[in-house]
């Protein structure tokens, strides 16, 4: 195999193209199915459909522009991505308003809304990505343990200050969000596995630990955790592990699990069931109450084909960036997609994501398209070797 | 490039690590999902199937009875016939206006609904616009119409800001009646019957019923209106039923309300909505229980502390004393009155001209009825002792109003102080509490501020200028003036600062009158099962039993001397409110009050100086069964044409009303609490020393 043999295939994924396809239709039938709720008069379908054309359109421009330019370009987009960020310390109330407790919007008149930290988990992934890229290339042979921890500090360095500024809006979601993007990172940027097992094993155990002592140990907990917490926060884990018997701050996971429940193997016939915010974030239980178990199960299973078709892009792709940038979106994705439709079957807590290509809402269509369409320019400009990907395997 | 080659080996394998973790996860969530719906699916799905059999039934089951505490009834249901319209998505806008017109033949609304100048005014626009279509396109052009919709604003709005008084008028007298009916047709949400007319007549619903089939959505049910009893007495505590308010939809839906349901929106109906709910019977039929299948059943009873008869007459007694002050008050007359038995926290009764809710919404300065109070904090605190004599002359501070008394009362212990409502005494008190003497120079700021905070903690002691805790939405607190300059704390001693409810000033009354236990006060006594036998009240379900919220931090040995001073206002030569009483079967201890304000007159808009005449008492004085507040805001002064003492006649003649009252019924003070429900044909005693 020599360098000379590659050609450059410029092929679109039709398959995945496809599977976005599929989930238009799902999306917007469900948005469908969630209007009927006795709290809807709008018609949010419609919209949705007209925001699914605007996303696959950005997704063919995006597609079109070569990856690589973006090992150049990280920097430029990772500075305005924080700028937008840190603009909303100062911006007036008039165009960054509080909502829903937090300020992570901007509200532009005429043009609509949209959130910064949407487009900063894009431009981290691509300046994670390119740094990886980058000290492979420098210390290239002499991997040592040393040089790992130089890496991690050479990525944890410019992820600080975004989950710095996500945490003081206060937007907990985005920040973990940004912690899976890290870890996933981590996890295929080489660095030695003990590193690894300490670095991921740790918080995990952490957690386990929490809500292991939440139910074993709910004094110790009360005196020595939730008395240092803020109201808000303690309710919130309150709702997520004891939803029935906290029915304010449980409510809208209750009512999510009653709805999904309802819906058994095939779905519930016609009883509807009141759920909170379900055109958007809770848009998952109305597929498990309209269509039940099979519904709800294979939706995820659209999502699992959707994530393996960027994981075949990324193993097939010869250029190691390539590789980094879509194991990122597939961190990305996989956390997003678990937390939402975790909320909702009261596995996490309930944090506001939207559930990506399914919700209803322009700013997350968008957004997701965005990055898919990045992942699509990887397989579209990669430049092949015929027969490599099979001597990897 | 060359470094990609040593690297390749390496990340496709984490590439299937990092794959696995998102196996894992999905796993999980299908998982969790079998488990939620396969495994728990029956939990669920019950649940559901319990509030959507109750979505079947188009009524509401009748809400509970409100009785008094002899077991008068005070409000009942009336079963009355209604017109609901469900509106749906499908239906066409000339279909709805086609069955709006078919129902104007056939029933007949309220003057009031159809007069054409109550009549909101965009019922009429939307009608106009909907039934004149060819005059509506003019009024914008398909042009602008355009240029509208690009500038984001909705064309429909522009039409109806156009539409001129002259089209409007162009609706004729009769269509009126349509519009009235159209618009309680669509103001619903779809899918759920919306009320268009209550209280049908037998004519309209047999007239409706025999073309049920022709207009869609329309529906005649079975319905319940609250029959309110004394409403000229109590009206507005028992507070309104009506339909569920926006802001609170989504609470009650979670609760398995329907949108259509009435919920009380005010005071005891609202305080009390989960009690006196009833349980929704199902129209389907399906139910096995006969009596569940047609009317649910009604709501649990509450009986009311309040002794209805004291009610009335108080009622009547402040019509009287009203109508005998017209030219006292420069704006609206108002008077509260609110009996408290200071051993229970009971309310007898809760009264206002002309609206009783002012008993725990209005905050007013209270004058010196707030003395024994601070007499008490002077006593406790140690600045003075039961003989302490302070020269009642008039005095001031730098930069400060001049105090004094009514009068100059001269040289006085604390029971004098109180007797004469002596106000330098209990400027003293206070300036002895921030260690303050004439003629010094300058304050100790730490101890202001002590002195501030310590009177303040004593008052809420009382129950002044802190929650009561009544059983009644929306209370207020009154205002805490905060810490002030020096000076405002001497009149904060004799009750000119802060500010507070005539229900809190009741509650302190009482909570003299019972040596400082201070009482939760309530309306509601017990809740009953609802009884179908309807002269009989259900089994007692729920007892409030009687709830100290604290004990104030005073000795015994203080409130006997501020009682005392209390008792020689009302029965010595020298008491304040001597001549009022000497009608009164009853030993009564009590304390005028007067605060000093300006007001702004409604009529010329100027500012004049008016008095807030208040009183507390109660009594027997031995054994107290009865304390009493009395608010009268907002008089003129004497020099400008004011009545005097008010407060002061209503105070006796309630306390007489009671007397009368407890005389009339026989077995007076000797039956149990307990007792009274069951037994209505001896109407009960509540007044018993317990």
């Amino acid at each position: 195999m020599s360098l000379h043999q590659s050609t450059e295939e410029k092929q679109y994924d039709i398959n995945m193209m496809f599977v976005l396809f599929l989930f238009a239709v799902v999306s917007c039938f469900y948005i469908f199915q969630a209007q009927q709720l006795e709290q809807y008069e709008g018609n949010f379908m419609i919209q949705q459909i007209i925001f699914f054309v605007l996303a696959f359109a950005i997704m063919m421009v995006v597609l079109h522009f070569d990856f690589e330019y973006y090992l150049v370009l990280h920097w430029f987009l990772y500075a305005f991505g924080l700028a937008l960020l840190a603009g909303l310390l100062v911006a007036p109330a008039s165009i960054a308003p509080v909502i829903n407790g937090a300020q992570s919007w901007y509200v532009i008149p005429g043009l609509g809304q949209f959130q910064p930290a949407e487009f900063m988990r894009i431009f981290l992934i691509l300046t994670l990505s390119a740094i990886i890229y980058n000290h492979h290339t420098e210390y290239s042979g002499s991997k040592s343990m040393r040089s790992d921890f130089i890496l991690i500090g050479k990525m944890f360095l410019p992820t600080l200050p975004v989950i710095l500024l996500l945490a003081t809006q206060p937007d907990m979601g985005s920040v973990m969000l940004v912690g899976a993007i890290f870890v996933s990172l981590l996890v295929v940027s080489g660095i030695s596995y003990k590193i690894l097992a300490v670095a991921i094993g740790g918080p995990l155990l952490a957690i386990l630990g929490f809500v292991f002592s939440f139910f074993q140990f709910p004094n110790l907990m009360e005196r020595f955790v939730f008395s240092n917490m803020d109201p808000y926060q303690v309710s919130r884990i309150q709702g997520w592990l004891n939803p029935f018997e906290n029915q304010d701050a449980g409510f809208q996971t209750a009512r999510a699990l009653t709805a999904i429940g309802s819906g058994r193997l095939f779905g519930n016939d016609g009883d509807q069931v009141y759920i909170p915010e379900a055109h958007t974030d809770f848009i998952f239980a109305v597929i498990g109450s309209v269509h039940g178990f099979l519904g709800g199960a294979m939706v995820i299973t659209l999502y699992f084909v959707l994530l393996y078709q960027i994981l075949l892009i990324s193993m097939r792709s010869h250029n190691a960036y390539g590789k980094y940038i879509c194991a990122g979106v597939i961190g990305l994705f996989a956390f997003q997609v678990f937390q939402n439709i975790g909320q909702s079957l009261g596995l996490l807590p309930v944090t506001g994501f939207t559930l990506p290509l399914l919700s209803y809402g322009g700013s997350s269509l968008v957004g997701t398209m965005f990055i898919l369409g990045i992942v699509m320019s990887v397989r579209y400009h990669s430049k092949n070797y015929f027969f490599a990907h099979h001597k990897n395997q | 490039m060359a470094s990609r080659k040593n690297k390749k080996p390496s990340i496709p394998f984490r590439l299937n690590v990092l794959f696995f973790a998102v196996f894992i996860l999905f796993s999980i969530l299908i998982l969790r999902l079998g488990y939620v719906q396969i495994v728990e699916g029956d939990t669920y799905e019950e649940d559901v199937n319990e509030t959507a059999s109750t979505s079947a039934s188009r009524v509401d089951a009748p809400r509970g009875i409100i009785y008094d505490r002899n077991g008068t009834e005070l409000v009942d249901n009336n079963l009355i016939l209604t017109l609901t319209y469900t509106n749906q998505r499908s239906y066409e806008d000339e279909e709805r206006l086609q069955t709006a017109e078919e129902l104007a033949e056939l029933i007949e609304f309220d003057e009031e609904e159809t007069d054409r100048d109550s009549m909101p005014e965009r019922n009429l626009q939307d009608y106009w616009l909907l039934t004149r279509e060819n005059e509506a396109e003019e009024l914008v052009s398909e042009k602008e119409e355009e240029r509208l919709m690009e500038n984001d604003k909705d064309p429909y709005e522009v039409q109806l800001d156009r539409i001129t008084d002259e089209q409007l008028n162009d609706i004729s007298d009769e269509e009126l009646e349509v519009v009235a009916i159209w618009s309680e047709m669509i103001s619903g949400y779809y899918d759920s019957p919306q009320r268009v007319k209550r209280d049908l007549t037998e004519g309209e619903a047999t007239a409706i019923s025999a073309r049920l089939d022709e207009l869609e959505g329309v529906d005649v049910t079975r319905d319940f209106r609250r029959d309110y009893q004394y409403t000229q007495a109590f009206q507005s505590l028992y507070g309104k039923v009506g339909s569920i308010p926006e802001e609170t939809v989504t609470e009650f839906l979670a609760k398995g309300y329907q949108r259509s349901d009435e919920v009380g929106q005010s005071f005891l109906e609202e305080y009390y909505e989960d009690t006196l709910r009833g349980k929704k019977g199902t129209v389907s039929g399906e139910d096995d229980d006969a009596e569940e299948t047609n009317n649910g059943s009604r709501g649990n009873d509450l009986v009311l502390s309040i002794d209805m008869d004291l009610q009335q007459e108080v009622q009547t007694i402040l019509d009287n004393q009203m109508g005998q002050s017209e030219g006292s008050f420069p704006n609206d007359q108002q008077a509260y009155v609110t009996a408290i038995d200071p051993n229970t926290g009971e309310i007898l009764a809760m009264n206002g001209y002309d609206d009783q809710l002012g008993n725990v919404t209005n905050t007013y300065e209270m004058g010196s009825t707030i003395k024994p109070a601070t007499g008490m904090i002077g006593l406790q605190e140690e600045v003075i002792t039961e003989d302490t004599k302070i020269n009642d002359s008039p005095f001031s501070l730098p930069n400060s109003p001049t105090i004094s008394s009514s009068h100059d009362i001269g040289r006085v212990n604390v029971v004098e102080a109180i007797q004469e409502s002596s106000n330098v005494f209990m400027s003293e008190i206070a300036m002895r509490l921030m260690d303050y003497e004439l003629g010094d120079n300058g304050f100790n700021n730490e101890k202001v501020n002590e002195a501030y905070a310590t009177m303040r903690d004593y008052y809420h002691q009382f129950g002044l200028g802190v929650e009561t805790s009544v059983d009644l939405p929306s209370e207020a607190t009154g205002l805490n003036a905060g810490r002030r300059e020096p000076g405002s704390l001497l009149f904060f001693s004799f009750g000119q600062l802060d500010t507070y409810t005539p229900l809190q000033l009741a509650q302190y009354s009482a909570t003299i009158a019972s040596d400082g236990k201070r009482m939760e006060p309530h309306l509601v006594k017990e809740i009953r099962e609802p009884n179908r036998n309807t002269d009989e009240m259900g089994a007692v379900l729920h007892q409030f039993e009687p709830e100290m919220l604290n004990r104030v931090n005073i000795d015994k040995k203080n409130f006997d001397i501020a009682q005392e001073g209390m008792y020689d206002v009302v029965n010595t030569e020298l008491g304040t409110a001597d001549s009022y009483f000497t009608d009164v079967n009853m030993e009564i201890a009590g304390k005028t009050g007067t605060a000093q304000r300006s007001v702004r007159r409604e009529s010329d808009n100027e500012v004049i100086e008016v008095n807030n005449q208040t009183f507390i008492a109660y009594g027997p004085y031995e054994d107290p069964e009865i304390a009493i507040a009395v608010v009268v805001p907002n008089t003129y002064k004497s020099e400008d044409g004011g009545r005097t003492g008010i407060a002061n006649s209503i105070a006796a003649d309630t306390m007489q009303a009671y007397v009368n009252l407890k005389e009339e019924r026989p077995g007076a003070g000797s039956s149990e609490d307990e007792a009274e429900g069951e037994n209505e044909e001896d109407g009960g005693n509540a007044e018993d020393s317990g």
